[in-house]
């Protein structure tokens, strides 16, 4: 169990366990055996081990993950790098109700914006009901029925 | 034993003094703050979701009155009421705490408009029965609930603003169906006059922008302010960097540059359109030039709202009141002599995009007042058009 934690929170240098990938992964491993025995049959899989277990294999690995990211979240939409948000992350509505905050909303689009923060604030938690009736109201004294006000949703 | 009679007696109508004035004052309605009342009627008016834009459609003549226009009005009464009731108070306080400068929290403005429909929508009914006194009183409560919003926050000017042109225009509207009657004509005219009393100005806008920026930019404040005045973009994640590493005197010379441009900045709003429309054009792109090379531009870049837009809806608004003044005028000429001017009388109030009189002219069922300047913000040239009923 220790080992297994070990392992999953990598508190030490990674290892490559290559038997159990063998066995987790027969095909593969068929397969390239099949391509290596095209060549030199003897020396194949000790290259393929010593290239695994190479640690700059490791770092390169590693290298081109973080470049594809980096590509990734910079350059998918570079067209909209530069346009202001349309769209307000979710924020407290003490936030969306300060000054500086509407005046933001007015250079963007005018009261009406403003107008659509302000109501975005003040949202009601949830839908009211239309109507209670009076079977309704007793039920939720004597905690049998649906709570009539308002709720998250 | 004379004398302790006397004391006692004193003393009696001393506590009943004390308990009458205490009595008044704690139930009196309404109170002597006007946003009390606002509060109150923002709180509970929910403009109706059956309704769409049928209250907007019905002051402004497109539809008549049915059966959910009457019930909300009828349902509403009280709501209409108390407005009505806070709009002729003279005090109003929005209770805003300006120690916290541009972080200032607002009031829910956004309801102002919903009651401006309902109260419009009213004063269609009274139109509608004949009344346009009682309507036009409607709309001269209006006018008096936007100069209430105008407190010193720009939003609250705004919101002011853009209630002012909706109800110019239902005024515009009362005039051009009301039959001519020269004692209503003389009463809107002493109301406007009263009103002018106290100007929907944007001046003390301009004085609480000015304290509100100083006020935030200080290490404490200036992180919460940009991250909420600003989109994200490279200007944003220029100015955090440059705050990150600011000390006093960053602050202090940013300080000095805000008061140096909010000084042009009032000079502009104090000139002809044209000229003080081209002056902020030239301070905001100044300021965007200087803000790349110059770090004491950094956090006046923060502050600046679109101020030629404020500006030219500011004139706007001022320019069709004037408009509405003037055709009060005509039609007082009309009510008196029976016939239309051929030319404006002398002394009367512009259009303010030109600053020059209003070209007036005479149509078949009624009049014209064109501004002879330019909206440069819209580049386009208003035009207010008013109708006398026969």
């Amino acid at each position: 169990m220790d080992e297994l934690i070990s392992r999953t929170i990598n508190t030490e240098r990674p290892q490559f366990d290559t038997e159990k990938w063998k066995q987790k992964y027969p095909e593969e491993y068929q397969t390239l055996l099949s391509r290596a025995s095209k060549g030199d049959s003897n020396r194949k899989p000790k290259i393929l081990k010593a290239i695994l277990k190479s640690p700059l294999t490791k770092i390169s690995a590693a290298a081109v993950i973080i470049l594809a990211v980096t590509f990734l979240s910079t350059h998918r939409d570079p067209g909209n790098q530069e346009q202001p948000r349309i769209v307000e992350v979710a924020k407290y509505p003490v936030e969306m109700m300060t000054a500086i905050s509407l005046e933001r909303a007015f250079r963007r689009g005018g009261i009406e914006a403003v107008e659509e923060q302000c109501k975005q604030a003040f949202k009601p938690i949830a839908p009211r009901l239309e109507s209670s009736s009076i079977k309704q109201i007793l039920a939720e004294f004597n905690g049998n029925g649906k709570i009539s006000g308002r709720t998250r949703p | 034993m004379k004398t302790n009679k006397s004391k006692k007696t004193r003393m009696v109508r001393f506590v009943v003094f004390v308990l009458l004035v205490s009595a008044t004052s704690t139930f009196a309605y309404p109170p002597d703050n006007a946003a009390v009342l606002y509060y109150k009627a923002f709180m509970l008016y929910e403009s109706p979701d059956n309704l769409g834009t049928m209250l907007w459609d019905y002051w402004k003549g497109k539809i008549e009155s049915n059966e959910k226009i009457e019930e909300c009005l009828k349902k509403n009464r009280r709501i209409i009421d108390m407005v009505l009731d806070a709009s002729r108070i003279d005090h109003c306080d929005w209770g805003l705490d300006y120690s916290r400068g541009t972080e200032v929290l607002l009031p829910p403005h956004h309801k102002a408009r919903d009651i401006f429909a309902l109260l419009a929508a009213e004063a269609r009914m009274q139109a509608d029965k004949g009344d346009y006194k009682k309507a036009l009183g409607c709309c001269i409560s209006i006018c008096r609930m936007a100069r209430h919003l105008n407190e010193r926050p720009i939003i609250s000017y705004l919101v002011g603003i853009a209630i002012n042109a909706a109800n110019n225009q239902c005024i515009t509207l009362f005039l051009s169906e009301m039959p001519l009657n020269t004692e209503i004509l003389t009463w809107l005219r002493g109301e406007l006059t009263e009103l002018d009393k106290q100007p929907f100005s944007i001046e003390p806008v301009l004085d609480w922008k000015r304290q509100a920026g100083i006020i935030s930019m200080s290490l404490e404040k200036i992180s919460d302010a940009v991250q909420s005045g600003l989109d994200d973009g490279p200007t944003k994640k220029k100015i955090l960097e440059r705050i990150s590493t600011a000390n006093q005197q960053f602050f202090a010379k940013n300080i000095t540059y805000w008061n140096n441009y909010m000084d042009s900045l009032e000079a502009a709003f104090e000139l002809p359109y044209p000229q003080g429309y081209a002056k902020l054009k030239k301070l905001d792109e100044e300021l965007s030039k200087e803000f790349k090379t110059n770090t004491d531009a950094t956090l006046t870049i923060v502050f600046g709202p679109a101020w030629q837009r404020i500006y030219t809806l500011s004139v706007r608004l001022n320019t069709h009141s004037n408009a509405l003044k003037v055709a009060i005028e005509i039609y007082l000429i009309k009510a008196k002599t029976d016939k239309l001017p051929d030319t404006l009388p002398a002394g009367l109030p512009g259009d303010l995009f030109s600053g020059k009189d209003f070209n007036y002219e005479k149509t078949t069922d009624g009049f014209v007042l064109h501004c002879r300047g330019k909206d440069l913000d819209k580049d386009e040239i208003y035009e207010y058009e008013f109708k006398v009923k026969k």
